[in-house]
């Protein structure tokens, strides 16, 4: 999750403070949304991995 | 447009059903079986960070700035996504602390500080208010909105309107009165309420469906799909550069994206849902990704709408009201009806957590310390106490939303809804030092959070709050054009020359730095009390210690007054019931009599801090326990002599390990010691004993020799003899040990040569054939048809070999006497085996034969055979071993003696093909 929290901020600044006016109109919606989502599904995965091996553990 | 009847009827069923919800949820808490207790509930409950701000602000801003209106959101996200690491760790802090709001968590942080938690209280209030008037704004615009749909609303609504026609007046009456009703019902221990907990996830599907609702409108029904809408969007030159990002706007980027992210942990009603209302931790795990989940579908159909407006209604109309005026010019009433009801949900649901969490704080961390600070209010003596809390917090309630409204009815109106927003959250940004400090540094004080503080604050105060007071014309603008005193630094709005940012960036940068700057410097030059200390300790290493309580109460208690303290703050039936579980689960001694013991007291003032807070606690239970409190130094002094003691001991324990090391080393090189001490005391008297043997005989027979002048000469002649052999004997003992002395010393020299194993064999032959003979030995030898290139000394070859066939004649059987020789080249040496038949060498002696004096023969029958030194095979081992070869005994009981020598060189061509395979001699 910490690297999901470094990838998301700087990137996101560096990237759009940089190339915001070179990406395109859909590009850039595109961009944010999806990298979102993403970050959601990987937080959802990553969550119940941890739950389970939570679990275990406690078994 | 629509007519107001209908829309105050819609809002009334709207908020009637909220009421109907709330009791409903409070009603199922209270029989034990509540829903609300569920991730999904509790995640949509954290969604009551989307108020009307981002139901109409974001579309305001999404069309004013494009897609900055993500930062608000994508904080957020980045914080739960990393729940891990700081939400867990505040959660579980003050599950174990009772931690009743963020002013409670801040001052319980720098030693239960009263002082502390008022400020940090102050900060929330005032920082709310432009916040809550914000929602206000947000429900009264958008009645207007729906109702008065034309070119004369963009007149800013006080103007219009008295108080009491004000619709915003009317909103701040029923929000408190729901405040009122479902935040403050009764005074609870843990701070939950459920009821209410119930009624904002309501809301929060509420408004997510009506902004859902409202996006798909405008995609598929009013444009061709999001496509059609970007593209259409894109060849208008004045929406286009929404679609990117401003060339310079990084900083504000930033800047918003660091106030969102302080917003979602330090809001005083984030706070209250994410922690105090959480009721299990596993929930939080949930919410790490579902809430970022709810935002992405919140925001998903922002900037459709916002384009939309932008492009089909007339220039005059608000974009911050897009949600609604869109389906309204599309003639969709009942969709703009929806779209209102969403905005209402959004504006009531943060005004309700707010009031809430802000009334706890207020009641907790400004009323209660003050009162008890009051001596003739002879408060701590007072039966019932339930009721005056109840009182102060519903006052605190309606105090906080009438702030807001007169800030609403003044200044806020004036400005856009996320710029309203974005003040409050900058307010509460100050905290973000202290707290995130407070988490993982030990060092952070109390003075130096008191001071980060109050000038965060101020410089806030200064950079923000006054720049918009001015805007509303409350106050004279010069200040801000000029500076304080007419001095251009002191400018509120580029302080001390300051001025290359916009304003809001320009306040964050000054207050959080000197914030910053001020709590790490002072906490290093100030010493934290022992409270302080304790705390920080308990703060910082929430997750490592294991045990939360910090018994620091001398028993001096009765249990019966502690037991009627809690009951006058929370009620009979409350107070019954958490001591009967504490009876049970913690204390099974406790029968309500007697002397507290320390454990009960910590308790009951974990139990006060969750109804008054923890400052307001300790005050009250130290008025009750008589007898003054462990004084915390000493406690201190305990912990820390503790610690030493540990580490003291730790490194004793090491010490020892490394002496117990040292000693079994010493232990082992005593017994080498004396182990090579018997071995000498054993040689010496082998030695003596050897040497005395000859030595004797010599003597006895010189003896008889001087003392007989006239014995026989034949007699003479044999003594003679035997003299002359003992003395022999008694040379070549003394040559094979000088021989092995420089053996074993390294010092004897070494002339190696190449050699044909089968030469040396020979020759060895021919120098005992003499001895063979007189014994009558039959020998047999026999050698293989290669041989091997030794690079060895001949004749210390010679010896070892002479060495081993006398020793084979002297043991072979004495009738029969047979040995033989075997030599065979093998792979990398040559192996020569030198076979009796007598009666061998017992297995237990195969090793030690090679010793000094111990000649073989331990079998009962043998006799002493004293011709030999007993150094023979010594010197033979000595020998073979410095030529990188070995030498060993084998003996199958009943078939003699083989020694086999082995050594190692180099293979060589068969050099004698008409030398015959083997002979017998």
């Amino acid at each position: 999750m910490l690297v999901a929290l470094i990838i998301w901020l700087p990137p996101i600044v560096g990237m759009f403070s940089l190339d915001g006016t070179i990406l395109g109109l859909p590009i850039l919606f595109v961009y944010f949304f999806a990298g979102w989502g993403i970050l959601i599904a990987l937080c959802a995965i990553l969550t119940s991995a941890l739950r389970h091996a939570a679990q275990t553990e406690r078994k | 447009m629509l007519s107001s009847e209908l829309v105050i009827l819609v809002s009334l069923i709207y908020v009637g059903l909220l009421y109907a919800i709330a009791w409903w949820g409070d009603k199922r808490a209270r029989d034990g079986h509540s829903w609300v207790r569920n991730p999904t509930v509790y995640t949509l409950s954290i969604a009551v960070y989307c108020t009307s701000w981002t139901f109409y602000g974001a579309v305001g801003t999404a069309a004013r700035n494009g897609l900055e209106y993500l930062t608000i959101y994508l904080g957020p996200t980045v914080i739960f996504l990393g729940w891990w690491f700081l939400l867990r760790k505040m959660l579980r802090i003050s599950k174990a602390h009772r931690i009743t709001s963020i002013a409670d968590f801040i001052s319980s942080r720098y030693g239960k500080s009263t002082q502390l938690s008022v400020l940090v209280t102050l900060i929330a209030v005032i920082g709310t208010t432009p916040y809550i008037a914000l929602q206000l704004k947000a429900i009264a615009t958008s009645y207007t909105v729906l109702t008065v749909w034309d070119h004369g609303m963009i007149e800013p609504v006080r103007e219009t309107v008295s108080i009491f026609s004000d619709s915003g007046f009317w909103a701040a009456v029923g929000l408190t009165l729901f405040g009122i009703l479902f935040g403050t019902r009764f005074i609870d221990a843990d701070e939950h309420h459920e009821g209410m907990v119930a009624a904002i996830a309501f809301e929060s599907l509420v408004k997510l469906f009506a902004l859902l609702a409202v996006g798909f409108f405008v995609c598929f029904i009013m444009y061709d799909g999001l496509g059609d809408l970007f593209a259409q969007s894109a060849a208008n030159a004045d929406t286009a550069k929404l679609l990117v990002l401003p060339e310079d706007g990084s900083s504000r980027w930033l800047t918003l994206m660091m106030l969102s992210m302080a917003a979602i942990l330090c809001l005083p009603r984030q706070f209250q849902v994410i922690i105090v209302e959480n009721v299990d931790e596993r929930h939080l795990a949930t919410a790490s990704w579902a809430f970022p989940l709810y935002l992405l579908a919140m925001n998903l159909f922002v900037l459709p709408i916002a384009l939309a407006g932008l492009g089909a209604l007339p220039v005059w109309s608000d974009p911050d009201f897009f949600v609604i005026s869109v389906p309204l010019f599309e003639n969709q009433s009942m969709l703009a009806l929806l779209a209102y009801v969403g905005g209402l949900s959004a504006s009531t649901s943060m005004v309700i957590v707010a009031t809430i969490a802000l009334s706890t704080m207020v009641c907790n961390d400004l009323i209660v310390p003050a009162l008890l600070r009051i001596r003739p209010l002879r408060l701590t003596e007072r039966d019932d106490l339930t009721g005056l809390l109840i009182f102060i917090r519903r006052a605190s309630i309606v105090v906080v939303v009438f702030m807001g409204f007169a800030y609403y009815r003044s200044a806020g109106a004036s400005d856009a809804l996320a710029e309203i927003g974005l003040i409050s959250f900058a307010a509460i940004a100050q905290f973000i030092p202290i707290m995130i400090g407070g988490l993982y540094w030990k060092g952070g004080t109390r003075t130096g959070a008191q001071v980060a503080l109050t000038i965060g604050f101020a410089v806030w105060g200064y950079t923000l709050l006054l720049p918009s007071l001015a805007d509303s014309g409350w106050m004279d603008p010069s200040l801000i054009l000029n500076g304080a005193f007419g001095h251009p630094w002191l400018r509120p709005e580029s302080l001390f020359g300051l001025t290359d940012f916009a304003p809001l960036t320009h306040a964050l940068i000054w207050s959080i730095s000197l914030n910053t700057a001020a709590y790490v410097v002072i906490s290093l030059f100030t010493e934290p009390s022992a409270l302080e200390r304790i705390q920080a300790t308990l703060f910082v290493d929430a997750f490592s210690r294991k045990g939360q309580d910090t018994v620091i109460w001398r028993s001096s208690a009765s249990a019966n007054d502690l037991y009627e303290l809690v009951e006058r703050f929370l009620g009979r039936d409350r107070a019954y019931q958490s001591f009967r579980q504490f009876d049970q689960s913690i204390d099974p001694t406790w029968r309500g009599k007697g002397e507290a013991n320390a454990d009960m007291i910590a308790f009951t003032e974990r139990l006060l801090a969750g109804s008054i807070g923890a400052a307001s606690a300790r005050v009250m239970v130290s008025s009750v326990a008589k007898g003054e409190m462990v004084s915390l130094d000493e406690v201190l002094e305990i912990l820390e002599e503790t610690s030493h003691v540990i580490e003291y001991s730790q490194r004793l324990e090491q010490k020892s390990h490394e002496l117990e090391q040292a000693a079994a080393e010493l232990r082992a090189a005593n017994e080498r010691l004396k182990e090579l001490d018997r071995l000498k005391d054993e040689f010496l008297t082998m030695v003596s004993h050897e040497f005395r043997t000859p030595l004797t005989s010599i003597r006895s027979f010189s003896e008889i020799l001087v003392d007989s002048p006239n014995l026989d000469p034949k007699q003479t002649d044999r003594f003679l003899e035997i003299i002359v052999r003992e003395s022999e004997r008694l040379t070549r003992l003394i040559d094979d040990h000088l021989d092995l002395a420089r053996l074993e010393a390294g010092h004897s020299d070494w002339r190696a040569v190449d050699v044909d194993p089968r030469t040396v064999l020979d020759e060895s032959i021919e120098a005992v054939k003499g001895v063979f003979d007189a014994k009558g030995v039959v020998l047999t030898k026999e050698y293989s048809r290669n041989s091997v290139l030794l690079h060895v000394d001949r004749d210390r070859l010679t010896q070892v070999f002479i060495n081993l066939l006398s020793n084979a004649a002297k043991f072979s059987d004495p009738d029969h006497p047979e040995v033989s020789v075997r030599g065979e080249a093998m792979d990398g040496g040559y192996l020569v085996s030198i076979t009796d038949n007598g009666k061998g060498v017992a297995a237990n002696e195969l090793e030690i034969i090679f010793d000094k004096f111990s000649r073989g023969g331990k079998y009962a029958d043998d006799k002493p055979k004293p011709s030999g030194s007993g150094l023979g095979l010594a010197i033979a081992k000595h020998v073979v071993e410095h030529c990188q070869g070995k030498i060993w005994a084998e003996s199958p009981a009943g078939h003699g003696a083989t020694f086999r020598v082995f050594i190692p060189g180099e293979m060589m061509e068969a050099v004698d093909p008409a030398k015959p395979d083997s002979f017998a001699k």
